[in-house]
């Protein structure tokens, strides 16, 4: 695993404005950087980072079975005991699910431990699955990298199939709607791929906003011409919805939704606890306790401390002794924290790395990866593009 | 040599991609063609009516029944209108200074609404369609189109529309009102007001 420094392509802005890249460049500064590419072995990224990903992501539906048949572990996920019935049943039925992102600490040399689950709503789908993609294309044909190089993201691929047979098991023709909030352009944008990508599997689609959502007399979600909604992709969290107006009608909606009610447990920090109890000493995690269990910490290590629901690296601790070394603001941790073993990210050059690994459904399908100034990735991480050779 | 396992996407294809050229949209002058093909057996007698206080003329509804068919309409516009990738190919079929820039290509404007009510077996049903005045090449076809580029036929000021063309946005009167919106997104609103700077993103 090298970082390798390199021209950019002449003019690539000109290009993401014809392909509808709009967040390549946010508040001023670059978000994708292709300045320099990561180059991995076959041999890392499919024994180091695929392989893991997959066997991860089993774990963690063992963890979601043992999860919501226990009240107790509900509990202490911080689930509102008012969505029990609606997880359990989305559980039992086998609802199916699209996408999620490991995020990964690795470094080319160790074995890459998991720092946390992005079950429910990954973002930076579209750089992965079709913008570095094209990226190698180009600089291939631009002669700057070798013909031989490969990449590790059969993403765009795997989404297109994954809807192609989301589709064939519905009994009937929904149409399947796609939302994500106002005023984030780069959630509009993820949502308008995956949209493309549903209607290259023949889906019947639409977008709404979440906002714009709205409920009839019925109890069924509408859209702004009154539409029932019956199947819907949300790019907003479960845990946000649980505590919204609309989480009482949304068992009885009869709306079935991407990602299904059970990610909740799985884009939750207390499952990372709950793989390191169920899994001790697994060479991919890293120990993790309970809020309630920091008597068990090893203080001879740092601690990270996150709370059960955060996104982005909010109010992130870091702990030495029970000291905190760094902290991160936010608006999360009402819900209660969770305890990780500190593993700090590896450098290349002045960056902090970190590893994001894709799956779609259970298949490892790719990789990305985010560079920051500071130890904890944040909103504003850079996006830099890899190769395998 | 041993052959090497391909590890990305075989194949993309760029067109689909490019956010210029909407390959989902289907090109209107052939949806047109095909739509004028299909023959006048199945045709429906619509009222066109170009504003709220047209339509209370031209119909025997109230007030808020026109609005609530003029607001359909409008929302249903950001579905279904017709999509260009540039202005040049819009306004080649709505005519000069007749499209808008919109999220994803050029749209035009829409310059009134068709209603048409219906009863089935559980109550009043009003069809709404957004017209737009098509001025393309295809001569015969000129004027009203609905956004799939059917044409609105135009009998001695009496308007007909194939039926099929009416199913999609069908509403029904009473019966499901939406007594709501906005029950979800306010956590979003919470978050950004918490924290110091403003996130980009509700996803991880």
């Amino acid at each position: 695993m090298y970082r390798i420094p390199c021209a950019e392509r002449p003019a690539w802005q000109q290009k993401a404005a014809e392909y509808g890249f709009y967040f390549h460049t946010m508040y001023g500064e670059r978000y994708w950087d292709e300045s320099a590419y990561y180059q991995f072995s076959l041999q890392q990224i499919e024994e180091d980072l695929e392989a893991p990903t997959e066997e991860l992501h089993q774990m963690c539906l063992d963890v979601v079975e043992r999860v919501v048949a226990d009240e107790q572990l509900l509990t202490q996920f911080a689930i509102p005991e008012a969505q029990w019935e609606f997880i359990r049943h989305s559980w039992l039925q086998r609802d199916p699910s699209l996408y999620s992102r490991l995020d990964f600490v690795y470094d080319g040399k160790h074995p890459a431990k998991l720092l946390e689950n992005n079950a429910d709503t990954p973002t930076s789908l579209y750089e992965t699955g079709f913008w570095q993609w094209l990226w190698l294309e180009e600089s291939v044909d631009l002669g700057r990298i070798s013909r031989r190089a490969d990449q590790f993201n059969s993403l765009q691929e795997k989404l297109v199939a994954r809807f192609q047979h989301i589709l064939r098991q519905s009994p009937e023709q929904k149409t399947l709607y796609f939302a994500c909030c106002k005023g984030t352009l780069e959630d509009r944008g993820t949502v308008q791929y995956l949209e493309d990508c549903a209607v290259e599997a023949g889906w019947r689609t639409a977008f709404i906003f979440v906002e714009d959502i709205g409920l009839n007399e019925a109890g069924r979600f509408v859209d702004l011409a009154d539409r029932e909604i019956e199947y819907l992709f949300k790019l907003y969290p479960w845990e946000f919805m649980f505590a919204e107006a609309y989480a009482g009608p949304l068992s009885d909606s009869g709306c079935q939704f991407l990602e299904p009610p059970w990610k909740a447990v799985l884009s939750n920090k207390a499952l990372l606890p709950m793989l390191w109890r169920m899994y001790p000493e697994h060479p991919n995690l890293l120990p993790a306790y309970f809020g309630h269990e920091a008597e068990r910490l090893d203080t001879s290590v740092r601690w990270v401390r996150k709370p059960i629901y955060s996104r982005e690296g909010a109010n992130i601790q870091i702990l030495e002794q029970g000291n905190i070394l760094h902290e991160s603001d936010g608006a999360y941790g009402q819900e209660g924290y969770i305890y990780q073993q500190a593993q700090i990210l590896p450098r290349f050059g002045d960056a902090y790395t970190l590893v994001g690994s894709w799956l779609v459904d259970g298949l490892a399908a790719g990789i990305s990866l985010r560079e920051d100034s500071g130890p904890i990735t944040q909103d504003m991480s850079r996006f830099l593009p890899h190769i395998i050779l | 040599m041993m052959e090497r396992r391909v590890k990305r996407s075989q194949t993309i294809d760029l067109g689909r991609m490019r956010k210029q050229f909407l390959p989902a949209t289907k090109p209107l002058s052939v949806a047109i063609a095909a739509a004028s093909l299909a023959g006048c057996s199945d045709d429906q007698e619509v009222f066109v009516v170009s504003s709220v206080y047209d339509c209370i003329n031209q119909t025997n509804w109230d007030m808020a029944t026109c609005e609530a068919a003029y607001q359909k309409a409008m929302e249903e516009s950001e579905y279904s209108e017709p999509r260009f990738a540039t202005r040049q190919d819009c306004e080649a079929e709505f005519g000069f200074n007749s499209c808008n820039e919109e999220f994803n290509g050029y749209s035009p404007d829409m310059v009134g609404f068709l209603v048409e009510e219906g009863i089935d077996e559980v109550g009043d049903l009003i069809a709404y369609n957004t017209l737009y005045r098509y001025k393309g090449r295809h001569k015969s076809l000129r004027g009203y189109v609905l956004a799939d580029g059917t044409p609105v036929l135009n009998q001695r000021g009496r308007y007909f529309v194939n039926k099929k063309a009416l199913l999609t946005p069908k509403i029904r009167k009473a019966n499901t009102k939406t007594l709501s919106r906005g029950g979800f997104g306010r956590q979003a609103v919470a978050k950004v007001a918490a924290a110091r700077s403003a996130s980009r993103s509700w996803g991880g």
